[in-house]
This record gives structure tokens, sequence and C-alpha cells, in this order.
């Protein structure tokens, strides 16, 4: 265990540097692509200026040097100041992940609470008619991409019943403060990201259980607690299906990473204010200090949830907890 | 005569496949009488298992039943099992209560993430309103009468953390607790190392006449069938083609099958013999080897001379197989000598590099335990056989074709059938494309790993002898890996005792069995069920002669 947390530092050491070096990639910083941005509206900046501001942002000093000041200060908790936004990446980042974190765990709740019976069912009633029709549906929402399903889902949503789902928010209550009204209007918007993030992991759940579960139903445990005179339902609930989800416990630990990167795209597309946009956009703009700030803390969160998914399954599974 | 238990009347089962229907049992009538042990025999594919499955009501949704089981318990209305619906109470209360079963996995037959005591009290409160320590209580009680020791932190433990014969004993507590009136026993010592079989065996025998309930006992042992049994059913292709006493059965059996099943036994296997003159081909000196520390070989020394048989035999965890795998360098193991008197001459196993390996692996091959896992499925048997000879790069694509002929011939296989896949073929047939892959690059030392035991008892009299056969035309010699002594006694001409990584005993197999000096080789022969019911099996007390289980 505790092997496993030392384990970690060099890991994420390792992540820091490379994290770095791919920010500096792209020729230019921060500077010249205001500076592009200026020149496109015919401002000229003196030499001096230039210089001034990169000094001011530390970026005349040589990389070891940048590398340092950046990834000490996010030890201790200042995740930089962006440069696009002109605010700290910390706020940025903590207004947001509340939003994200709603969404995300709302998603994979539709997620598992539909997906998972029907994979149960599909399992007991192998070759059934609504087997077929599960897997048919399942399978379709697969192949969709989800933006797409955003996309119609808000054209849908407009021409009938005149709504527009944007963001998480009316805009009246967009700056408004906390309210029973506003916690209402949440919920009126959350439903859409939910069930277009929650129907991309339906498919693979349904499948994934129902093949676990095959299995699992096969396995000669299962006919001693039948012999044992174990009623049906409680027999395919306490034995099979308890062992057949253990792999979706150990997801979990995935939903970390995901709170930061996840749904990129359908964020943009439904003008959420999630963390996934604010990535995309802070890696377009080279806004140096929130990307690599967002993608430091995505890594820490991938190491941290996968040992989270693995102190779960060894809760879970006594076979793990004792090896 | 009083009314028997069970009567089981003109069962027929069908399964429905894509192919059609596969019918299972054909009018299977027999009866199960009070106070006994009724024996099922037959080889795989006979029916016994459907029937027990039959009477627990177990069988799959495919499959189609007519006939009819009726149970006569004790102080109760007769039950028509076979006409009770599958949702009707009655069934549930049933299974794991007037009739329960033991099953033959001891490994999967128990949930891996329940705790042991957990297990076996849900089968009281299945069938009792009773409180869920009085259950646990009761559990333990059981455990104890099953001969755990230790009850209080087994119970609190997993089954992962029990040894295969534990287990069995928990399943064992599981079914017995309710008592039930009908204990069905599935070839539940199949899967067990022959020391440990002996003890079940006698736990059985002792609680049937404790709790004077009866028992269906399937096997496919008709060692086992002698040493448990007080009737027999002998079963072949889905009918009852012979029932009696014990001794009735198998002193004067009646039906051709049962003579033919009783001379498959392994003492009837006749002598390889052998003319060629005794020339030394392995020599094995102080080889060891560790797994994480632990010593799984400990200095073992043995000499092998040509066209003999040298049968290596232990329980699982005594160090054969990584023995055998070092001897291959398959692992490398840690110290000691291998030394192989290959064509030209003689050669240190242990100190050659892969590439200089690859000549010699020609003159040494191996035939393995499992006939369906050990042959590619997607690969012909024509495919299978020549990718040795394409290996070690040895003639053309005409003259492999003829190899191939040949081999199969030699292995008693139409050549014919090199173009087909291998599920086209029976266990017994594989095994004998198996046989035929080793000896096709024509080696001297073939390696048998357990190369037999998964094999009915009919077919393995058959490999065995068309192994003997090979040995004497070809001048093979065979290391011989089995846990079964009775094949050993029959088949080798030396035998290696294994314990604990150590060799306790090596020598003339006559010499061995007649004469066991080591404690152990005495606790392995005294666990042989032999196939008469007037040598009743009393194994030795394990604890009794100092012998950890492995």
């Amino acid at each position: 265990m505790l092997r496993r947390l030392l384990g970690m530092i060099p890991t994420l050491a390792v992540i820091s540097v490379l994290v770095f070096i791919v920010i500096q990639l792209p020729e230019g910083d921060i500077v010249t692509s205001t500076l592009d941005r200026l020149s496109a509206t015919g401002v000229e900046m003196s030499d001096d200026r230039i210089r001034n501001l990169r000094a001011q942002y530390n970026l005349d000093q040589p990389l070891p040097v940048q590398y340092l000041s950046w990834i000490g200060n996010f030890i201790t908790g200042d995740m930089g100041f962006s440069y696009l936004y002109a605010r700290p990446v910390n706020e940025l980042v903590w207004e947001r992940l509340g939003y994200t974190l709603l969404v995300t765990v709302g998603a994979l709740l539709f997620t598992w609470l539909l997906a998972l019976p029907i994979g149960i069912y599909s399992a007991v009633r192998q070759y059934s008619v609504a087997d077929y029709a599960f897997t048919t549906a399942g399978l379709i929402g697969l192949a969709t991409p989800n933006f797409l399903i955003a996309l119609i889902l808000m054209y849908l949503g407009y021409t009938w019943f005149g709504l527009s789902f944007g963001g998480l928010f009316s805009p009246e209550f967009l700056n408004a403060p906390w309210s029973w009204a506003r916690f209402v209007d949440l919920l009126a918007h959350l439903w859409i990201p939910v069930i277009v993030i929650g129907t991309s992991g339906m498919a693979v759940t349904m499948r994934l259980m129902r093949a676990n579960l095959l299995d699992e139903l096969r396995k000669p445990y299962v006919t001693t607690a039948r012999a044992k005179g174990v009623p049906p339902l409680k027999l395919l609930l306490k034995y099979p299906v308890r062992i057949a989800i253990n792999p979706f416990i150990s997801t979990i630990g995935l939903l970390l990473p995901a709170l930061i990167s996840g749904e990129a795209i359908v964020g943009v597309v439904l003008n959420l204010p999630t963390t996934g946009p604010l990535l995309v956009q802070s890696l377009i703009t080279q806004d140096m200090y929130l990307a690599g700030s967002l993608i430091m803390l995505l890594s820490v969160l991938t190491v941290t949830g996968m040992l989270l998914s693995d102190l779960l399954l060894a809760w879970v599974d006594p076979r793990i907890r004792y090896e | 005569m009083s009314e028997p238990l069970l009567t089981v009347k003109d069962l027929v089962v069908d399964f429905r496949t894509e192919l059609g229907d596969v019918r299972a049992l054909d009018k299977v009538s027999f009866d199960v009488p009070r106070d006994c042990i009724t024996a099922v025999v037959g080889e795989s594919g006979s029916g016994k298992t459907v029937t027990g499955n039959s009477i627990m009501r177990l069988l799959p949704e495919s499959a189609h039943v007519t006939g009819e089981i009726v149970l006569h318990p004790r102080g109760e209305e007769p039950i028509s099992i076979s006409s009770l619906a599958e949702r009707d109470p009655r069934l549930r209360s049933l299974r794991g209560g007037l009739v329960s079963m033991v099953f033959q996995e001891p490994m999967t037959a128990l949930s891996p993430v329940h705790r042991i005591g957990d297990q076996v009290a849900e089968a009281v409160l299945c069938h009792r309103p009773v409180s869920r320590e009085a259950a646990w209580n009761e559990a333990a009680a059981m455990l104890e009468q099953v001969g755990l020791t230790d009850i209080d932190k087994r119970m609190r433990m997993y089954p992962f953390e029990f040894s295969g014969g534990m287990r069995q004993r928990v399943i064992i507590a599981i079914a017995l607790i309710c008592h039930p009136q009908l204990l069905i026993c599935d070839e539940p010592t199949t899967a067990l190392d022959v020391t440990i079989q002996a003890e079940i065996l006698v736990l059985i025998r002792s609680l049937q006449r404790k709790l004077n309930n009866s028992v269906l006992f399937i096997t496919h042992d008709l060692g086992v069938v002698a040493q448990i049994a007080d009737r027999v059913v002998v079963m072949y292709d889905g009918q009852v083609v012979e029932t009696g006493s014990v001794r009735q059965v198998l002193k004067n059996p009646q039906h051709s099958y049962t003579r033919h099943l009783l001379a498959s036994m392994p003492d009837a296997v006749t002598d390889p013999g052998s003319d060629f003159p005794v020339n030394r081909l392995l020599s094995v000196e102080n080889l060891s080897k560790s797994f994480a520390g632990q010593e799984v070989v400990r200095s073992v020394s043995f000499d092998v001379d040509e066209s003999t048989t040298l049968g290596i035999v232990g329980e699982s965890g005594s160090g054969k197989t990584t023995l055998v795998r070092s001897i291959l360098r398959a692992i490398d193991p840690d110290s000691g000598a291998v030394r192989y008197n290959s064509r030209d001459g003689w050669r240190e196993l242990d100190g050659l590099t892969p590439r200089q390996l690859l000549p010699l692996r020609r003159e040494i091959q191996m035939i393995f335990q499992d006939p369906f896992a050990s042959l590619n499925p997607r690969m012909t048997v024509q495919a299978i056989l020549e990718e040795p000879l394409i290996i070690h790069d040895l003639g053309d694509r005409a003259w492999r074709k003829q190899r191939v002929a040949e081999m199969l011939q030699k292995v008693q296989l139409d050549p014919g059938v090199a173009s087909r896949f291998p599920h086209a073929f029976s266990g017994g047939q594989r095994q004998r494309i198996g046989i035929a892959r080793a000896l096709i690059l024509e080696p001297r030392l073939v390696v048998c790993d357990e190369s037999v035991s998964a094999l009915d008892v009919s077919v393995q009299a058959q490999i065995l002898d068309l192994l003997a056969d090979l040995q004497a035309e070809l001048g093979l010699t065979y290391l011989f890996v089995a846990h079964d002594l009775r094949v050993v006694r029959d088949f080798c001409d030396h035998v290696l005792v294994m314990y604990a990584g150590s060799v306790v005993e090596q020598g003339p197999v006559e010499e061995i069995f007649a004469n066991p000096k080591h404690d152990y080789t005495r606790l392995l022969l005294s666990a042989i069920p032999l196939p008469d019911p007037d040598e009743k099996l009393e194994p030795l007390n394990r604890a009794e002669l100092n012998l950890a289980e492995l």
C-alpha cells in the first residue's frame, strides 16, 4: 500500500517533465500569439515592451528554471495565471469543477441505472427478442457520436418546445445567487448533458455486463447455490451479479480524469461551464499555465483514480485483498 | 424389501441443439434403495451426470425431459420430482432440503467472494426459519463433522484460502447440513489427489452410516465404486446396461460393456517389455529450482536407461511438473546438471543456448495432458503434424505429406483425416494426434505429462497400449508423469516418488509397490481404490505420519 503511494511520486515527476516539454513544443508562446493577434488589428509593439512582457511571465528565463518555478508553484497549490482569461487558474478550475462533477456523476448514474439492469436481463434471457432489441439499440447508441445526439436533442427541444438548452442555466439565473428557483433551473438544464453523455457509455456497459454475467452464470458455484435451494432472484443478485459487477466498480477511478478531459466536444456544443471546453481553449491559445496545469491535474487525477480503483476492487473482492 | 427412496422410470432426456436433438438418456430406469450407497458408473457421454442433474432438476432449458422421477421421503407423501414446475416452491425446498448434491469441481463450486461460514449457513437459512446466529452455529457443528479443524477461524476465511480437499469437505457440509434423505455426489473426488480422494471417500462412507441417508454416487472409476458402493448402476451411451449389488456386478459382470470396463482397468495393461540393450539416455544430478524463494525442486538425481519408462509420481505441488520442465529447459534450473546422451554423444542440456538446444529438441518431445487445449483449433491435423517438420526444416511439401500419413497410420488413425480440424475428434483421437505430433520428429526421449489422465478408462487403456507398442517398435524412452498409481504400476519400469520437491524413494516398480520404504509412498499406496469390494480402502492417516498437505 505504502509502496503504491510512494511509487506515484516518480511517475508524476516524469509526467510533469513530459507535460512541460509537450507544452513547449509548438513554436511561439503566449506573447507571440498575443502579438499575432495585435498585429492583425494593426497594433505594433516596441521590442522593449515585448521584452518586458516576457520578463513579466518569466519567459526570458532558461527552460529548466521555468519548469521548476511552474512545478514548484503547482505543488504548493498555485496553478499559475491564465493570460487568456486574465484570472488565476485556480479560480477558473474550481468554479467549473463542481459542475463537471455534477454532470459526470449524473451521466454515470444514468448509464448504470439503465444499462446494468438491461445487461442483466439480456444475459438471463439470452437470445430472446428483448435481448436482440436492446443489443441493436445499444449498438446504434454506440455508433452515434455524442455531439450529434446533443445537436439533435437541442434541435428537437427548440422546434418542439421552443426551449434553448445551451449551458446549465437560463440567462436570467446565470449570475444570480443560489436560490430554489436557480436549483430547479439547473435541474431543468442538467438532464440534457446527462443523457447525451450517459448514452455514450450505455452500449458498452450493457454489453460488458451481459458478457460478464453470461460467463459467471455458467460457473459451478451458481449450480451449487441452486442445489442449495437459494430462491432464484436472490441467487442471481447475490452470486453471479455480485461478481460480474466488479469490473464496473474498478472503473469508478476513471471518473477522476474524466472530470478534466471528459466530453470536451459535448461541452463545447452544449456550451457547458465544465472543464473540458476550458482545456480545449487553453491548448488552442497556447495559454501555457492554464494548459499545463490542467494536463498536470489530469495526470494527478488519473494516477489517483487508478489507486482508488485498486482500493475499491480490493474492498469488494477478497481474492485481490489477500494477494 | 422396503420401498426404495427414489425411483427413476423411463427417463428420457433430449438436448435441443442447432444440429437437431441429441438424446442424452434413453429410457433410464433404476431405484435408489434406502440407507445405502448406490453408484452410477460409466464413461463420459454415458449420461451419468445428466441423470444426477435430472434428479436435482438442474438441467439447462434446452433439455426436454419425459419419464418419471419419484422420491418417497420417510414419513412424507411421495413427491413426483419430474412433474414439479420450475417455479414450484416444493422444488426449492427439495433442493438442498430433501435432496442435495456434491459436485466435481471443488475449486470453482464455491462462490469466491463469500466467506465459508456464510456459504454453509445460507443453506440452513434457505430451508428453516432460524436466526443467522443459530444457522452459523449449526454450520460450525457441520464443518466439524466433515473433519475441518480450527473452525472459528476457517469459517471467516474465503474459498481461495482452502485446498481442494478442504473445499470439497465444505461442499459436503453444505449438502448435508439440512439432513437430506438423498445425497447425490457427482464425481466428487475426480479432481482431487489420490490421498485426498481416499480421505473424502472414507468421509462420505462414514457420514452415510451415521446419518442413515442414501447416497447416489456418480463416478467413472470402478476402483472407487468397489470402495464405496453397496449397489451399482452401469450406464453406457445413455442407457442402463446393468444393475445389481457391487459384489455381483464387479465379480460376475453380466453385460459385455461392464466386462470391457473392468478389463480396461490399468491392472490389465500388458507389460511393454523390450529387447533393446541397456544404454543410459538421461542423467539428472542434484537438480534444484526455486520460485520466489521457495524451493520447488530440491536436489533431485536420477538416471534413465534407453527404451525404459520412468514413472514420476506425487501429488499436485510435489514439484513433478517443475522437474520435467527443468529437464526440457522450458524453465532454467537454479543448479544441478542434466546430461543427455544424444545421437551425437553426451550433452549437458543445462549449459546450452536456445540455438544449441534446437537440434536436441528433435530428440526430446512431449505429449501433453489436455487433448483439447493442446491442439490449435484453427489448424488442420495436417498443419499441426507438419509444423514440427517445418520448424526443423525437414523435407519438401510432398515428403511431409507422406510423413504425416505414415504417422497417422502409426497411431491407428485413418490418413484421410489429415484435412480435418481437431474439433472433429474425440478426446482419445485427439491424444493420438498429440502422440503423432510428438513422434513425427523421431524423438528418442518422450515426456508424457499426465498424458492419459484426462481420458476415459477404456480409452486410457488403448492409448497406453499404443504407447507400449510404439516403445517396443521404436525403442522410445518415456518420462511418465502421473498421479494415478495404478497406471504407473502397470506401465512403468522404474518409479520416482516425489514429495515436497524431493525424491523420497526411487527404484524398480515391483520393488516400490511391494515394499515401500518411505511413509509417503506407503500413504500413496494405501489410498489406491482397488476395483475389488473385498479389499476395502483404509488410507493411512496423514497427520499420524507427520506429512503435511502440500
